[in-house]
């Protein structure tokens, strides 16, 4: 629902009788940019002025507010009960008597490749093939892991993607026990690594 | 040959500068959000909790209802998250649904929305006293008084107009983001902004 329902005839601000904007006169003003004009024009002063009247009621509106100590864990409780942890994947080692949720893969793998320098993850699905056997078409991976994500621009993207696969694979077999695994990489941004002092 | 000066001395030489990466934006915060990823949703939530608390409480006056619009508003956005643009702005988009949802619990109640008083922000913010307590019994009661002016002056607006002041004046939104945000054209957010602004200014010129 809307704040408030758009009255088409709702005016926007008048111009001032010498023409101008008002909220551009008070805006120019206030990053200390007054013309030539808004300081001789008497119309553009009072708008000033008045604009300066007003910053202590802006000033006392500003005071930061810290949100209660109790919101973010009451937000998040319900976040965690709601969550849709995906399809369950059998672990291979096991069979179908044991298994794993998606989310459960893919938060591990975040975890892990999170820890990568050069590497921000953005996406990251995971999906299991048929079952080893007839139904799983020849040289199918039993698990695909589609990522997508953002690299250093000092990064070599090669090399990256090959350690994204590395880190991938070894999380997969030792959490997991998935041998047979395909990852599939792609870079759709770049960026800059930051000064992180000594 | 360079000449490792610092081994020399038996000094240990400076570690070197160590690139770090920068903050994951909410853009794609929002991507993992979608993928069912928790953490980052609430790391959403951590960013935007102080500033969309601070919009409703200022818009119901009241932190307990504030804290409850404000959870509200989260877990709808955690709901909503597949419906999510990805070419829209994750910040407007949360201001719209707590603006919106303080909006409704205060029309639900019969009763006008009501800028946030002085106990209230205090109760929230726990510095109001320690930044205004003046020693100076005088200059305590006239910043009293202004305080009383203020909230009488803001009180006196209507909920559109009041609404699009804060979020231009309080919460630094651009004119754009303002109209985007209370669902208005662009031209109407800006002559409410302006209205507001005169008002205020009639209602608070006797502190000239």
């Amino acid at each position: 629902m809307a704040v408030d329902q758009v009255d088409p005839v709702e005016p926007a601000p008048d111009a001032l009788p010498c023409g101008r904007d008002p909220l551009t006169v008070v805006d120019d003003a206030r990053a200390g940019r007054i013309s030539a004009h808004s300081r001789s024009c008497e119309y553009c002063q009072q708008a000033i002025d008045e604009d300066r009247l007003l910053a202590t009621v802006r000033e006392i509106e500003a005071e930061p507010v810290p949100a209660p100590d109790t919101l973010l864990p009451r937000v998040m409780a319900t976040v965690f009960a709601e969550l849709r942890p995906g399809r369950q994947i059998a672990l291979p080692a096991v069979g179908p008597s044991a298994s794993v949720t998606e989310l459960a893969i893919v938060s591990t793998l975040r975890h892990h490749l999170d820890e990568l320098p050069d590497l921000i993850v953005h996406r990251c699905r995971v999906r299991a093939g048929e079952p080893a056997g007839e139904l799983r078409p020849e040289g199918e991976p039993a698990l695909v892991v589609e990522l997508t994500a953002a690299g250093a621009y000092q990064a070599d993207l090669a090399d990256l993607a090959d350690q994204v696969r590395a880190t991938a694979h070894r999380v997969l077999r030792e959490q997991f026990g998935f041998d047979d695994v395909r990852v599939d990489v792609e870079f759709v941004d770049l960026f800059t690594l930051a000064d992180g002092g000594d | 040959m360079k000449v490792d000066e610092a081994a020399i001395d038996g000094a240990a030489a400076p570690a070197p500068r160590r690139p770090v990466k920068p903050d994951v934006d909410d853009a794609v915060l929002v991507l993992r959000a979608q993928d069912g990823d928790p953490r980052a949703f609430e790391q959403l939530v951590r960013r935007y909790q102080q500033v969309m608390f601070g919009v409703a409480v200022r818009i119901l006056g009241d932190r307990d209802e504030a804290e409850d619009v404000t959870q509200n508003a989260f877990i709808a956005a955690w709901r909503r998250l597949p419906e999510f643009r990805a070419d829209a702005k994750f910040s407007t988009w949360m201001y719209r649904i707590v603006t919106n949802q303080a909006l409704n619990q205060a029309r639900g109640q019969s009763r006008r929305p009501r800028p946030a008083d002085r106990e209230t922000l205090e109760a929230a913010s726990g510095s109001w006293a320690s930044t205004t307590v003046d020693a100076d019994p005088e200059r305590h009661a006239q910043r009293a008084a202004l305080l009383a002016a203020v909230r009488r002056a803001l009180a006196a607006l209507p909920d559109q107009l009041r609404v699009c002041w804060l979020l231009r004046e309080v919460h630094e939104r651009s004119y754009q983001e303002v109209a985007d945000i209370t669902e208005v054209s662009l031209d109407t957010a800006r002559g409410r902004i302006f209205r507001a602004r005169q008002r205020l200014a009639e209602e608070m010129s006797a502190w000239r």
